[in-house]
């Protein structure tokens, strides 16, 4: 009998073992979150005719003796950025709601689909993604599990509260400073940003196409790493996409990490957290035996380059409609927006230069590491509404300051599992596993020798 | 704060003048709002100016035919 809370992959093994039903599990799936998700608004729609009939052809290919795949039967749900065939892809905005239909599903999501998961629905987002909080105007605020008063983060805050109210075990987020990291952390779950160009972007909508990245967030290493596999693949659709081929990172889950060189981000990554922050960072260098501390350069100036990057290719994306419509948009990103298509060019291209430099400066750092690791958010949850912070002694802006410390790390594309550190009685807060580019296994491997220790987990909230 | 950040007289020349150029219509309601962005971003801005980079560093990005 499967628990409610019951991860990924002990759902395919019953689902796969003929000792449950996909149809069974997707019921309970769609009905927890009808009775429960009120409280947290992190879906946005529902996709329940097509999640019944996958689930139903499931069960068939499991009663004929078909392999039905390594994720047989598990109910997921994608930010609703992804194209889902039939749905309108809303991207968390009010401007999209009068498109058509998806033609088709993302590439990912067919992906899944081929691996047997079972798509239950989508889920809320700041709106085109320009946001760390997902206070949605339109769709409303994702409330956090752990404490409804406060934020799921975001952009993908949907991706992040729906695992942690144990709605769904698996969710796809997107991420291009921080949208997957940030929600993984102050929700208290796990979440990968892979390589840029490792997963393929088709079928999602873009927001700054030089930094935006799509990955899964579960509530265990075993599931992501499942999730992660079942996506990977070239796809000549998304431009970006290396094109690599497929880099199995399960297998390698429970292998050695004693030769791993491991550090600890100084510097800009302490100077910009909390005690809470740096305390979790110190709790999981501690049981990974490390005291290395490690120097980014520039890292607050590399920043600010992913900052200008964004902004201008955000506000020339939406162009035409910041021109025709700017009152549809979301005041929570309407002027950021529209600053941004006025950027001046010189200011952009020294950005992707500067990209280069650094890109050039951080790559020697992996030469003799193999691990950085770093905080994911200064800062637990902050509450609903929340203008301001205080982040080691400074007063800050809440919401473009709960990326600080991803923004310098997807601006060249690192890969990074976020693994949640829970405390009793308090918020969860998340720390990121950095790696060398394609090197997802090595950081998975790390993120599940601290699961089995104990150090970090994911529980449904209470 | 960079020596080289624009003042805020500036900073509302650059939003007027690219809005223009750009045929992008800033109601008076609107300009309030995004002449504080583009303040922000110009600060964030200027400190990349102000880094000196080797003049061989290209743009990240590199443009590349798809295989044929």
């Amino acid at each position: 009998m499967l628990r409610a809370d019951a991860g990924a992959l002990a759902i395919a093994a019953e689902v796969n073992a003929g000792r449950a039903s996909a149809l069974e599990v997707t019921e309970a799936a769609l009905a927890r979150i009808c009775r429960v998700d009120g409280d947290f608004n992190s879906f946005t729609d529902l996709t329940r005719e097509r999640a019944l009939a996958e689930a139903a052809a499931i069960d068939a290919l499991v009663r004929k003796g078909t392999p039905a795949g390594p994720l047989a039967g598990v109910p997921y749900a994608v930010k609703n950025l992804f194209d889902v065939k039939g749905l309108t892809t809303r991207a968390g905005s009010k401007i999209n709601r009068s498109l058509p239909p998806a033609a088709a599903d993302a590439t990912v999501i067919r992906r899944l689909a081929a691996a047997g998961a079972i798509l239950v629905g989508t889920l809320n987002m700041d709106e085109y993604a320009y946001g760390f909080t997902t206070e949605n105007t339109h769709d409303g605020a994702t409330r956090n599990p752990h404490d409804t008063s406060r934020v799921a983060g975001g952009s993908s805050g949907g991706s992040g509260a729906a695992l942690a109210a144990g709605l769904v075990p698996l969710t796809l987020g997107t991420d291009t400073n921080g949208s997957i990291r940030v929600p993984a952390s102050l929700c208290g779950v796990f979440g990968l940003k892979p390589t840029y160009g490792r997963l393929s972007r088709h079928g999602s909508a873009s927001f700054a196409a030089s930094l935006d990245h799509i990955g899964p967030l579960a509530r265990s290493v075993a599931d992501l790493a499942a999730a992660y596999d079942a996506m990977q693949g070239p796809d000549t659709h998304d431009p970006a996409c290396a094109g690599r081929p497929v880099e199995r990172a399960t297998p390698g889950l429970n292998s050695t990490i004693d030769d791993l060189r491991i550090g600890i981000l100084d510097d800009y990554f302490e100077q910009n957290a909390e005690p809470e922050a740096i305390d979790a960072v110190a709790t999981v260098a501690q049981s990974l035996s490390t005291r290395l501390r490690v120097r980014i350069s520039e890292a607050a100036r590399a920043r600010a380059a992913a900052f200008v990057i964004t902004a201008s290719e955000g506000g020339n994306l939406h162009l035409s409609d910041l021109r025709t419509r700017a009152a549809d948009f979301d005041p929570m990103t309407r002027d950021r927006f529209l600053a941004g298509a006025l950027i001046p060019a010189a200011w952009y291209i020294q950005a992707q230069r500067f990209r280069s430099w650094y890109r050039s400066q951080v790559l020697r750092i992996f030469d003799n590491i193999d691990i950085l690791l770093a905080p994911a958010t200064p800062c637990s949850a902050t509450a609903i509404g929340q203008e301001t912070m205080v982040i080691a002694g400074k007063t800050v802006p809440t919401r473009p300051s709960m990326g600080m410390l991803t923004q310098p790390i997807s601006f060249i594309g690192l890969p990074v599992v976020v693994v949640p550190f829970h405390r009793p009685g308090r918020m969860p807060i998340g720390i990121q596993l950095i790696a060398a580019p394609w090197r997802e296994a090595q950081a998975l491997s790390v993120a599940a020798m601290l699961e089995r220790g104990g150090v970090v987990s994911a529980p449904v909230a209470k | 704060m960079p020596s080289n950040s624009l003042s805020r007289k500036e900073v509302e020349t650059l939003v007027d003048a690219n809005a223009a150029a750009l045929a992008l219509p800033l109601t008076e309601a609107l300009r309030p709002g995004v002449v504080e962005n583009m303040s922000r971003i110009c600060t964030l801005a200027q400190s990349v100016m102000e880094f000196p980079l080797p003049a061989e560093t290209e743009p990240a990005p590199v443009f590349i035919h798809a295989p044929g």
